[in-house]
């Protein structure tokens, strides 16, 4: 419609699209720490809405900019306050090669700094001090998802939707994005949230056409900015796993919660009432007024998610030779981050229907079902479970939301039902990509995937095979394909059948057209045993604590315990590592 | 100030005046209706033709997307529900319907999308019958005959076969509940502020449970239910601005490719209402381009079903909102029903607007054009 702003579209050929992301939020310092690697675990939440968005610059038609954003003004104005009299400058900063900040040269920042923050911003010399200014330094960009009254700020919070009334009531913490586009908004974007203690400071993420990466920025005092380095560093010896990539190991955007129903963002799904924000400067200001719901963002930003890796993988088997097979491969093999998935209802409800659960607790969907494009028909509809067995797990596991900080308990779980890391998209998005560029083949990819395939995040078995991919080759495809499988094959000769070495032979084997079917089966017969287990005391009790486990592996590894307060439900679920198997059954 | 009348949605001008007034008249009988309802006790709605609220009206448009959730969530993969979506009209639930043409070789050339809900051609089709003979004729297919739309001559079928499928044409809304007296109704129930167990309940589905109005299963009902008593809590007057109407709010092909790297939004056409007021549209690639909707790909997939189209198309509704702060009314107490929901299968189980309306509003007979 003509209403629309127009944007950038394509994947790779994204022409001249740039993309910032301005990301605030009241933290110290880095809110996720820590990377998923299947193996001991370590785990991030990025509960600060990162984003990043596109635009073209200049000559260039189109302007694509994305800025999130998640500060409070009680921080921001608090840490701005501490910093006045710091000269104003742009460091160069990526942690893990840089021992500390160093100032900037202009020629560095020239040649690294070709996105739209960098260009339009920092290297004018304007260093915005708080969110206002920030976007007040790009007033010229247009929003990229707004319908005709509403304007890209997407909100945020783990207690938007505990009512008002509740005393003690918890902490309230609000985080917001927000995305511009076109150059013709002239609004002034700000946002206030109560900070307790914390200090604020600024994320940004603003894509480089130039070099077809994501520039991370980070305002740490005002009037302060240093680059955190870019996609590419996300991959790279000594950076990779480290300040902002110890989350975004992908080097583009995280949403945790991408898909819907959205447990803690304003969406179409769940509005965030004003009544909730004790702040009335948050729930009155225009940035939540005249704010989007998520379900608007959810496919701009995918789409950048996919154009990031994309790139990336172009980038790497760029040449012809694969340098660092491993890493590029892992997310076939490992969950290197987790997304966050429910089901669809709200945990209380005044209806008795059954529960329905996320198809993604019990398989990867997105990766067999779209990516590599198995037969997902009959799995039939979503799984559900009888109310009353839901209800009397939670009050046996003592299912319970509280924040110590300020005495608030309340028995139950989490405002939509059944909160659970699943496969991430961005995972997701790079085996399609490995697919999409010959670096794997969809027999192989396939017969990886369905290895171990009951258990879509922290499967052992499947990490295990990463062992078989070589620290470098001439080139991905078949050839290198079938010298990893051959590998796995000469191992699985001598081990028992369960070994994921045998499940991969099983599937590796056959025909492409087998394979098809072999696997459409295996995952029929699998929900139906689901089915039926679901329909038991028992076997509804076994998943609990399956999905408690798999919380508790994403919960140890790194999250902010001021994320984690009220992220996911507490229970009195013993802490054991638990697996799904291909009967439905859950065991140690 | 006061409303002169209720527009036609999107404006159109297929009516006559005397007709429009006939409209305004329909529309306005059934907000009154809706408004003196038994279970409207408590609502903050205001008909914009009988009363004047003031002049510090805002708009207020609550949007959502198309795809059919009830579809969505039931499907374990994308192309398990483009596929369902596509398959029969009875699902494209969100006031959104659509209608899929292909060539000979079965791939895609043209996608046709509707918002027009069934009353205004039921009104039309009394009105002036030729009218809606040569619309069917102009936007479905110039194969049209009046006995397809009129099977005995006078009455008109909205679920002829023109307008019944999708592959045959959708001219209108068709869908049980995808109609103007379930948007006036849902927005006129929705306006009422609800005080359960002391807490004013905010949330999407308790209201819709509560207040026993659209079908909670769906994207859209809840969500104008709870932008819409969102407004009612500042304790303002709340209405459908005019044209009273689903629209379509917008569509952004993100992740989009075409074959010669041209726009593909240059291939998204409003062809009936106007860009804020979008009743219908197609997609479709003139036939210059030398290539067809099917040689486009999403992420990249090529388009193999209309659903695809529709993952990237949002509908709206325009609330208004005046007086804030000046229409106090107390909070009802009660849910419908007291609190304790109907039994889940009336959800589930058929047209479910429950207690509110599944079938299009009355309409005042329009007198003969």
């Amino acid at each position: 419609m003509s209403s629309q702003p127009r944007r950038a579209h394509g994947t790779l050929g994204v022409a001249a699209a740039i993309a910032v992301v301005i990301l605030t939020a009241c933290l110290e310092g880095e809110r996720c720490v820590k990377k998923f690697t299947d193996a001991p675990e370590d785990a991030c939440y990025a509960g600060s809405p990162l984003q990043m968005l596109p635009q073209v610059l200049g000559q260039m038609k189109r302007c694509l900019v994305l800025c999130v954003a998640a500060a409070t003004l009680a921080c921001a104005i608090h840490s701005d306050s501490n910093a006045q009299d710091s000269p104003a400058q742009l460091n160069r900063f990526v942690e893990g090669t840089d021992p500390e900040e160093t100032p900037m040269l202009a020629d560095q920042a020239a040649a690294e700094l070709n996105d739209p923050w960098g260009v339009l911003v920092l290297r004018k010399g304007v260093f915005p001090n708080t969110i206002e200014d920030a976007l007040r330094a790009i007033d010229g960009l247009g929003q990229c998802t707004s319908t005709q009254d509403k304007e890209s700020n997407f909100f945020v919070s783990e207690s938007g939707q505990i009512p008002a009334n509740v005393v003690p009531g918890p902490g309230r913490e609000f985080r917001m994005v927000i995305c511009r586009t076109v150059p013709n908004s002239s609004s002034v974007i700000f946002m206030s949230t109560p900070a307790g203690d914390r200090s604020g400071f600024i994320e940004l993420m603003s894509w480089d056409e130039s070099k077809k990466a994501f520039n991370f920025y980070r305002r740490p005092r005002a009037p302060t900015w240093d680059w955190k380095g870019d996609t590419n560093a996300a991959f790279a010896t000594g950076s990779a796993g480290n300040g902002c990539f110890a989350c975004h190991v992908h080097g583009v955007p995280l949403i945790k919660e991408l898909h819907r129903p959205w447990n803690n963002w304003q969406s179409e799904v769940s509005t965030i009432p004003p009544e909730v924000i004790p702040d009335r400067t948050i729930r009155d200001g225009p940035l939540f007024t005249r704010r989007s719901d998520f379900n608007l963002l959810e496919p701009f930003i995918s789409n950048w998610m996919r154009i990031g890796v994309a790139a990336h993988v172009a980038a790497t088997v760029k040449g012809g030779t694969l340098s660092a097979a491993p890493d590029l491969l892992r997310p076939l093999f490992e969950t290197t981050i987790v997304n966050l998935d429910s089901s669809q209802s709200e945990s209380v409800s005044f209806r008795n229907l059954p529960l329905d659960l996320p198809f993604s607790f019990f398989l990867n969907n997105d990766l067999l079902g779209n990516v590599l494009e198995i037969d997902l028909s009959g799995l039939g509809t979503i799984p559900t479970v009888a109310r009353n067995l839901y209800q009397a797990a939670l009050i046996k596991f003592d299912f319970h939301l509280s924040d110590d900080t300020t005495g608030f308990s309340r028995p139950g779980d989490t405002f939509f039902a059944f909160f659970v890391p699943v496969a991430a998209f961005a995972d997701t998005q790079t085996v399609d990509q490995l697919i999409k560029q010959n670096v794997v083949t969809w027999h192989f990819a396939t017969s990886v995937a369905m290895v171990d395939f009951a258990n879509p995040v922290f499967s052992a078995l499947r990490s295990s095979l990463l062992q078989y991919v070589p620290a470098s080759a001439p080139a991905g495809g078949k050839d290198f394909c079938e010298a990893i499988a051959d590998k796995i094959l000469a191992a699985a000769a001598t081990l028992p059948a369960d070994s994921a070495e045998r499940r991969f032979a099983d599937y590796w084997n056959l025909s492409d057209d087998d394979l098809k079917a072999r696997a459409a089966k295996d995952l029929a017969d699998y929900f139906a045993s689901v089915r039926q287990r679901l329909g038991t005391s028992d076997g509804f009790d076994d998943y609990t604590r399956l999905a408690q486990s798999r919380r508790a592996r994403f919960a140890q590894s790194g999250l902010d315990e001021s994320e984690l307060k009220l992220l996911l439900p507490k229970t009195n679920i013993l802490s054991a590592d638990l697996r799904m198997n291909a009967d439905g059954t859950v065991t140690p | 100030m006061l409303l002169p009348a209720f527009d036609p949605p999107g404006f159109l001008d297929d009516l006559n005046a005397d007709q429009k007034k006939q409209w305004s008249d329909s529309i306005s009988d059934d907000v009154d209706s809706e408004m003196a309802g038994k279970d409207a006790v408590g609502h903050h709605f205001y008909n914009a033709t009988r009363f004047d609220p003031g002049n510090d009206v805002t708009n207020a448009e609550i949007s959502w997307t198309a795809f059919p959730r009830k579809v969505q969530i039931n499907s374990p993969s994308d192309k398990v529900r483009w596929q369902d979506a596509d398959r029969t009209r009875d699902v494209q639930d969100e006031y959104c319907e659509w209608s899929v043409t292909r060539n000979g070789a079965g791939k895609i050339i043209r996608v046709t999308f509707t918002t027009e809900g069934p009353e205004y051609w039921n009104f039309l089709a009394q009105a002036n019958s030729a009218k809606v003979l040569s619309l069917y004729q102009q936007f479905v297919s110039p194969s049209v005959m009046k006995a397809d739309l009129f099977p005995d001559g006078t009455n008109y079928d909205p679920n002829n076969k023109f307008n019944n499928s999708t592959t045959n044409g959708a001219m209108h809304l068709s869908q049980v509940n995808n109609t103007l007296g379930a948007e006036i109704n849902i927005a006129v129930r929705s306006t009422i502020i609800r005080k359960i167990n002391g807490t004013v309940l905010t949330g999407e589905r308790e209201l819709v449970d509560c207040g026993q109005y659209g079908d909670p299963d769906r994207n859209s009902d809840p969500h104008i239910g709870a932008q819409v008593n969102m407004i009612a809590r500042k304790d303002a007057f709340v209405a459908i601005a005019n044209p009273v109407a689903l629209y379509i709010a917008g569509f952004a092909p993100l992740g989009w490719q075409t074959p010669d790297g041209s726009d593909p939004e240059d291939f998204w056409k409003i062809v009936r209402g106007d860009a804020a007021h979008g009743l219908r549209a197609v997609y479709e690639v003139p036939a210059a381009k030398g290539f067809i909707v099917g040689d486009i790909t999403i992420n990249g997939l090529p388009i193999a079903f209309g659903a695809q189209i529709v993952d990237f198309i949002t509908i709206k509704l325009v609330g208004q909102a005046a007086g804030i702060g000046k229409n106090v009314v107390p909070p009802v107490m009660r849910c419908l029903d007291g609190g304790a929901r109907v039994a889940a299968a009336a959800a589930d189980a058929g047209p479910s607007r429950r207690g509110g309306r599944s079938l299009p509003m009355p309409m005042r007979k329009p007198s003969a054009s």
